[in-house]
């Protein structure tokens, strides 16, 4: 429970659903094999994400036109995911997240200043851009969606990320969607969070279908917990600033990776 | 084309800040439910495993429904605008994840 609590706080915060965290905390923390943590982990994804789509909070920053144009591309990589689950090894997953996540780190602090937002009610936004009002410089504030293209394929890799390794394809996802399709990071955050509770499901049914969702101690324990986290996380991160979160969510994604690729 | 007229809805541009009452019902729902197989499991032990795995999977179930019954609530606001493309790409999704539930089940 004490691992779900960090994984939803964590998972909230950055709007990753937390699966990043708790999968390396079962699997190298409690000895869980691999894919059973991923589908108690998945389990807890859309915990989170159920939970925090539904903060009055959250739904002010979501985008709920991008969460379904991506959302068609998450759940067929979702679903082909679940293909390929039987013909890799856990060693090859875990090798496959670490990557990632290293990757996406790098990415994530190399566009530390990006913003994304327009000032100007004047500028057309697009089919896919919104508006919110920004608490970091306390005004309305745009943007608009670049690179749909790119956002969908990488939407297509979270999916398929998503079922593999269990996590939600937040922590593709959210930094993709920020660092290169212009979206600003707490947008990003509250769409995607809205987004990998559906793109885990295909996830959840294939663990549970081949048998590895059958702890329902920890099972319950875990998602009990992680709910009770979001809550800690969301109320920090509406009183967070952007430059820190990112920060945050680098160092995190580094270690994660660091573990998958050098300690496993 | 004006600026007004490019805005990405005619209405708001988020899903609104109140949350809709079936998801939210059916988070409760879970929620209740997993909190009910935690205490059967830890208090019952062998002697109720069975009714135990049953509410639980009951919770996970009930659970996995609120981000489906948030698509659906999507394409339903998409479909009264009019936003034809956007509610077909809700539909498509809700599509994959019925043949995700069939296939295998």
């Amino acid at each position: 429970m004490l691992a779900g609590i960090g994984a939803g706080s964590f998972g909230a915060l950055l709007g990753l659903g937390g699966g990043v965290f708790l999968v390396p905390m079962l699997d190298v923390g409690l000895g869980l094999p691999f894919r059973t943590a991923a589908g108690i982990s998945l389990m807890t994804v859309v915990a989170t994400s159920s939970f925090v789509s539904l903060d009055a909070n959250s739904r002010r920053f979501v985008n709920p036109r991008l969460a379904v144009a991506l959302l068609t591309q998450t759940v067929l990589g979702a679903s082909l995911g679940r293909l390929l689950l039987p013909l890799l090894s856990d060693r090859v997953s875990g090798r496959v997240f670490g990557v990632t996540a290293l990757v996406v780190a790098v990415v994530m602090l190399h566009r530390l200043r990006r913003r994304n937002v327009i000032l100007d009610p004047q500028v057309p936004l697009g089919r896919l851009g919104s508006r919110f009002h920004d608490p970091d410089s306390g005004a309305d504030v745009g943007y608009r969606v670049d690179r749909v293209p790119l956002a969908m394929g990488l939407a297509l890799l979270a999916g398929v990320l998503s079922t593999i390794v269990g996590v939600g394809g937040g922590v593709l996802l959210v930094p993709a969607l920020n660092s290169w399709c212009g979206v600003p990071i707490r947008a990003a955050a509250a769409t995607s969070v809205l987004m990998i509770g559906v793109t885990a499901v295909p996830g959840v049914i294939g663990h549970y279908v081949d048998g590895y969702l059958t702890l329902p101690v920890l099972e319950t324990s875990a998602v009990l917990g992680v709910l009770a986290g979001s809550r800690l996380g969301f109320w920090v991160g509406a009183r967070s600033r952007v430059v820190v979160l990112k920060v945050l969510m680098a160092a995190i994604l580094t270690a994660v990776g660091g573990v998958y690729l050098f300690a496993r | 084309m004006s600026a007004t007229d490019e805005r990405p809805d005619d209405g708001p541009d988020g899903p609104g800040d109140r949350p809709p009452t079936l998801p939210r019902s059916a988070l409760l729902s879970g929620v209740a439910l997993l909190a009910t197989g935690l205490v059967m499991a830890l208090a019952g032990g062998e002697a109720w495993s069975g009714v135990t795995r049953l509410v639980v999977d009951l919770g996970l179930a009930t659970l996995v429904a609120v981000p489906i019954l948030n698509v659906v609530g999507v394409m339903a606001i998409e479909w009264q605008r009019r936003a034809w493309v956007f509610a077909l790409a809700a539909g498509v999704t809700l599509l994959m994840l019925a043949l995700n539930v069939v296939w295998k089940s």
